[in-house]
């Protein structure tokens, strides 16, 4: 995201931070309106997952200024105007939304975020990693309608000790050829949201391709870690917790890769598959 | 003693993880990582300077309870050539073989898996690992049908930049 310096760092009068997994930011605006929103906005990005401080510290890796001027919401990075506007308060916000999540999740300490669905079947977590566009959100959906357990359709959030834990937002679900997308919380779908951290069952690589047939690769514990790699934000960042934190998610999981077709065949046959060939025992 | 011809494992700027059967090799100066199977890890491993060529095959085929050959030890030292895993390149010696004969000649004979390492680029930004399906920046960015796509760059490889 770029920064345009065209005047001196612009100054807000309200501000709040939150700590979310180790991460401290802080949000500001011009009234009490605004950051009202901001708050709101940060406890529907976190949940439970957030401390949320009613005044700016010191110590914060970024703020996030938040202006509405001529009917225009406007996004400064450090006092700095950026080019992320918009007239519409529903993308904005949602915009805002997807970049705190992702700025928790680069900086995250204690934890490793893979760009990933995740949802529990028997107390085991699958994940899928993916790139955006590949039908993470639209697998998570009909997973969730099949009865599993929503636990997040945009990050993995793995534990030290290899477990996934919960980080659910409402599914973003695209529709009219991907053009258009809507927010729907799991109960919308008759599914109800993880609240505990579970063992990786499966890591499934996989993205939508129409007509495909499904012919599972399993890799091995080292090359399934490869595959999840270009999906892992904090990979740069701290390589060491990293690699350790993936092999112990992944060294009890079936990794299988494959194209996947229909998604509502698909989701059926793989909680069947998943029974099938999962190795761990089944937690109640 | 170390002679500049034995193979030397660089240990400077790697994370190295051991996973079952596989080691991975994470290089923080180029942001690749690398798969090593069992094989190609004893071989890597063995590589301390005062092993020649010779001297690994013998010491890996004890590891490994079988006769192993110094092409079959080439074979990896040429991928860890490739890989930039050892502390200066150590030019392979197939007797004017191609690596694909040498493989071939090794392949059909061997109890052992053949050493392989898998590489691939780790995305340089954490941004880049997140992604839209984008073609040019107008399509990346709050203003966008991608406005769930944080960043409001666009690579032109359908991925997010920061």
């Amino acid at each position: 995201m770029s920064s345009e310096r065209i005047s001196p760092p612009r100054e807000f009068d309200f501000g709040l931070l939150f700590l979310s997994h180790g991460v401290r930011i802080g949000l500001a605006a011009d009234n009490t309106e605004m950051l009202g929103r901001a708050r709101e906005l940060v406890t529907k990005a976190f949940g439970d997952r957030v401390q949320i401080f009613e005044e700016l510290g010191t110590e914060v890796r970024h703020t996030f200024g938040i202006t509405h001027e001529d009917g225009v919401w406007r996004l400064f990075k450090n006092g700095l105007r950026t080019t992320s506007e918009n007239a519409s308060a529903w993308i904005f916000f949602k915009y805002l939304n997807s970049l705190l999540r992702m700025e928790v999740a680069v900086y995250a300490q204690g934890a490793v975020f893979v760009h990933a669905g995740v949802v529990g079947w028997n107390g085991q977590a699958i994940i899928f990693p993916g790139i955006s566009f590949a039908g993470k959100s639209t697998l998570t959906a009909e997973l969730i309608r099949n009865g599993a357990e929503y636990y997040s359709d945009e990050y993995a959030v793995l534990e030290p000790n290899g477990r996934v834990a919960p980080f659910p937002r409402h599914l973003s679900l695209r529709y009219f050829g991907a053009t258009r997308e809507r927010e729907v919380p799991p109960e919308e779908l008759g599914g109800r949201t993880g609240t505990k951290p579970i063992p990786v069952g499966m890591v499934l690589l996989t993205s939508f391709s129409k007509g495909a047939q499904w012919d599972p690769e399993f890799l091995s514990p080292g090359a399934g870690i490869m595959e999840i790699i270009p999906n892992t934000l904090t990979m740069h960042r701290d390589p060491a917790f990293t690699l350790k934190v993936l092999d112990l998610a992944a060294r009890r999981a079936i990794i299988v890769k494959s194209p996947r077709g229909d998604v509502k065949k698909f989701a059926k046959f793989l909680l069947a598959f998943f029974d099938k060939h999962s190795k761990l025992a089944k937690i109640a | 003693m170390n002679k500049p011809q034995n193979p030397v494992a660089r240990k400077t700027g790697l994370v190295v993880q051991d996973v079952p059967e596989e080691v991975l090799v994470y290089d923080t100066d180029t942001n690749k990582a690398h798969c090593l199977n069992k094989t190609a890890a004893m071989i890597w491993r063995s590589c301390d300077g005062t092993r020649s060529v010779a001297d690994i095959a013998k010491h890996v085929g004890s590891l490994a309870c079988e006769a192993v050959t110094d092409d079959f030890v080439w074979l990896a030292i040429d991928q860890l050539n490739e890989s930039d895993l050892l502390e200066k390149q150590v030019a392979a010696d197939f007797k004017g073989l191609s690596r694909r004969d040498v493989i071939k000649r090794i392949g059909l004979g061997s109890m052992i898996a053949l050493p392989v390492i898998a590489s691939l680029v780790a995305p340089p930004t954490a941004r880049a690992a997140a992604s839209c399906n984008c073609n040019n920046n107008t399509e990346c960015g709050p203003s966008t049908p991608n406005a769930g796509c944080p960043a409001a760059t666009c690579n032109l490889s359908g991925r997010c930049e920061a």
